[in-house]
């Protein structure tokens, strides 16, 4: 178990360098720098500016600098806002993004789990239709269709939530609702499909033999084992609900990390594009990492181990 | 009621043909067919793309305007649907049937392509890496593995800034970020039929790695293969959406289904009709992938053979 996690740090670790390896690099081979854009500025003062930014270092000496400020956390200030950090932007816009994600995620495991489950215990009823017909079309809609119609039909037929901005509780409904709709319907499926099967073990037929109850079967021995699933697309679901962002902060101008990534690439905002990836991909990590440890919690059969095919 | 031995008699039947097999042998693609045919949602959604597909091709062609004639007028611009503008016309004019099938050619096309390229790299890729195992699968997975760490859409958009934007660079992209699941998946089945007995068969006669990788692993692979490639076109539409919202996908005036729904977003509260084509064919297409998918996995799943 220690000997797992430590391995699964390290490969962490060596993810995560290649991340802002990559995302270095390639910043630098695009053409065209975020002073080289729109009114040209006299040369000298170009090239003031270059030296500022340590453009003019040669190219090993810049990443040997960028790699030792990201070890310490400090991405630098933004070319095109220089009196904000990128820290400072991380610092800002992550709770936004994530109240956002959180709703989102919440919305999505609460409903999808009790249709998944309802549909799996009522399968071949019209609950069960009824629920994955839903479960197909949330599917199929995109975020940002998803995005437009809660906006048309809440915000401006209906008029009960704000059409965008941010500010109150109510600012944070639609986005969410937006961003939850797939994954909703992607749990409920995976909920049903996992109940499913782990109905017809053999297991499930000793405790209907013991006598228990049907709700202590259910919520003690199907629920527990169906739930694995989920739990494994959790990780890349939350990782999702962030990038899946950056659109629906958009539609609705939420200020979140995504808008500022969107702004970034407009903007070729060096520092705040690779700051806002390295953060994601630590992000993304992070919460595969978690998902592993959910796992032993959840079912203790399963041991954490090196795995040799 | 009696049974007597005079009830029976031998069938004629001649020593020579005791062997012969009477029926057609059904391959593991006719019954995956059969099993295909019998389900409904799979071949609703089969219906459906190809309805989309040849709608795509003529679409543009049997309407009497062009995707890019602009008809600045009072009367000619936003127009609601009607009978000479099936779809009304969007802010510039331009007659939204048109568009809607000239940009479910470019959005059909992104899925189509990258699903391919997808499917090239990543069938390639697995099957080297699962077929030669030891260091080289070593190296060849953790490879995959770190770029898994990277948010995929985050790399597309670099690339897309990197490249000149265009057609082009989406398709070369979205190709080269999404074969990872592939490759995955790939090497998985590989690893697990390479111990088998024909593989050692091809083996001792001789045969080279390329030649068992390609005629041996993969074609007995295609199965799942097959299905993720299918759930991988929607997606690959679904990513060129995302990349028009972001100003990085195709240029206007070309349209493709991404660059009308977020042109429809923008004037969603005075025009919705505006966003509700593009918007309900885009979702259509991912509908129908998707249950046509679904009934594929199915179809070729071996356990659930009967």
């Amino acid at each position: 178990m220690v000997r797992f996690m430590v391995r699964r740090l390290a490969m962490a670790l060596v993810s995560l360098f290649f991340v802002v390896t990559l995302t270095f690099f390639i910043m630098k081979a695009i053409p065209g720098g975020p002073f080289a854009s729109e009114k040209s500025l006299p040369p000298n003062i170009l090239a003031a500016i270059n030296e500022k930014y340590h453009l003019n270092d040669p190219l090993w000496k810049q990443y040997v600098d960028y790699l030792g400020r990201t070890a310490r956390w400090d991405f630098g200030p933004s070319f095109k806002y220089p009196n904000r950090t990128v820290n400072d932007i991380i610092r800002d816009g992550f709770p936004v993004s994530a109240a956002v994600g959180a709703m989102a995620v919440g919305l999505a495991l609460g409903v999808g789990l009790l249709a998944g489950v309802m549909s799996a215990l009522k399968q071949n009823h019209f609950q069960d239709y009824g629920t994955m017909v839903l479960a197909t079309l949330g599917f199929s809609v995109p975020s940002f269709v998803m995005a437009g119609l809660l906006q048309y039909f809440l915000a401006y037929r209906w008029q009960v939530l704000p059409p965008a901005l941010w500010g109150s509780w109510k600012n944070i409904v639609m986005p969410a609702l937006a961003l939850s709709a797939l994954p909703t319907a992607m749990i409920a499926r995976l909920m049903r499909s996992s109940m499913l099967e782990v109905l017809q073990q053999d297991y499930i037929k000793t405790a209907r033999a013991k006598g228990l109850s049907e709700r202590v079967i259910i919520y003690r021995h199907v629920l527990r084992n169906a739930i694995l699933p989920v739990v494994t697309y959790l990780g890349p679901l939350i990782a999702g609900v962030f990038t899946g962002s950056f659109i629906i902060e958009s539609i609705f101008a939420v200020p979140g990390l995504g808008r500022w990534f969107v702004l970034s690439i407009a903007n070729r905002d060096y520092t705040v594009i690779m700051g806002t990836t390295v953060f994601y991909s630590l992000f993304l990590i992070a919460m595969n990492l978690l998902v592993d440890l959910a796992y032993v919690i959840i079912d203790p059969r399963i041991k954490l181990v090196d795995r040799k095919e | 009621m009696e049974i007597s031995r005079d009830l029976f008699q031998p069938i004629a039947q001649g020593r020579e043909d005791a062997e012969a097999i009477v029926r057609p042998s059904t391959t593991y693609w006719q019954d995956a067919w059969r099993r295909l045919k019998q389900n409904k949602g799979a071949m609703a959604g089969l219906v459906i793309i190809i309805l989309l597909t040849v709608m795509a091709i003529i679409g543009p062609w049997i309407s009497p305007y062009t995707y890019d004639a602009q008809q600045l007028t009072a009367e000619g611009t936003n127009r609601l649907p009607d009978a000479t503008h099936w779809f009304g016309t969007d802010d510039l004019g331009r007659d939204l049937f048109t568009r809607v099938w000239y940009g479910a050619r470019i959005s059909l096309l992104i899925g189509f392509v990258t699903a391919l390229v997808q499917f090239l790299i990543g069938v390639t890729y697995g099957g080297i890496s699962g077929y030669l195992g030891g260091w080289v699968d070593e190296i060849m997975m953790r490879v995959v593995e770190v770029l898994y760490a990277v948010p995929f859409l985050l790399y597309v958009v670099l690339l897309m800034v990197l490249m000149e934007p265009g057609l082009k660079t989406i398709l070369i992209a979205l190709g080269a970020v999404y074969w990872l699941p592939i490759a995955r998946l790939v090497r998985g089945q590989v690893l697990s039929l390479k111990e088998q007995e024909y593989v050692l068969a091809a083996r001792a006669l001789g045969a080279s790695p390329w030649r068992i990788i390609f005629r041996h692993l993969i074609p007995n692979s295609m199965g799942p293969i097959l299905v993720y490639t299918t759930l991988a076109i929607p997606e690959a539409i679904f990513a060129e959406a995302w990349l028009s919202f972001l100003g990085l996908g195709v240029s206007a005036p070309i349209a493709s289904w991404g660059s009308l729904i977020s042109d429809g977003i923008a004037s969603i509260r005075q025009y919705p009709f505006q966003l509700f084509f593009p918007a309900f064919f885009i979702s259509l297409t991912i509908l129908a992938f998707n249950i046509f998918g679904d009934g594929l996995r199915d179809a070729l799943d071996p356990q659930l053979r009967k």
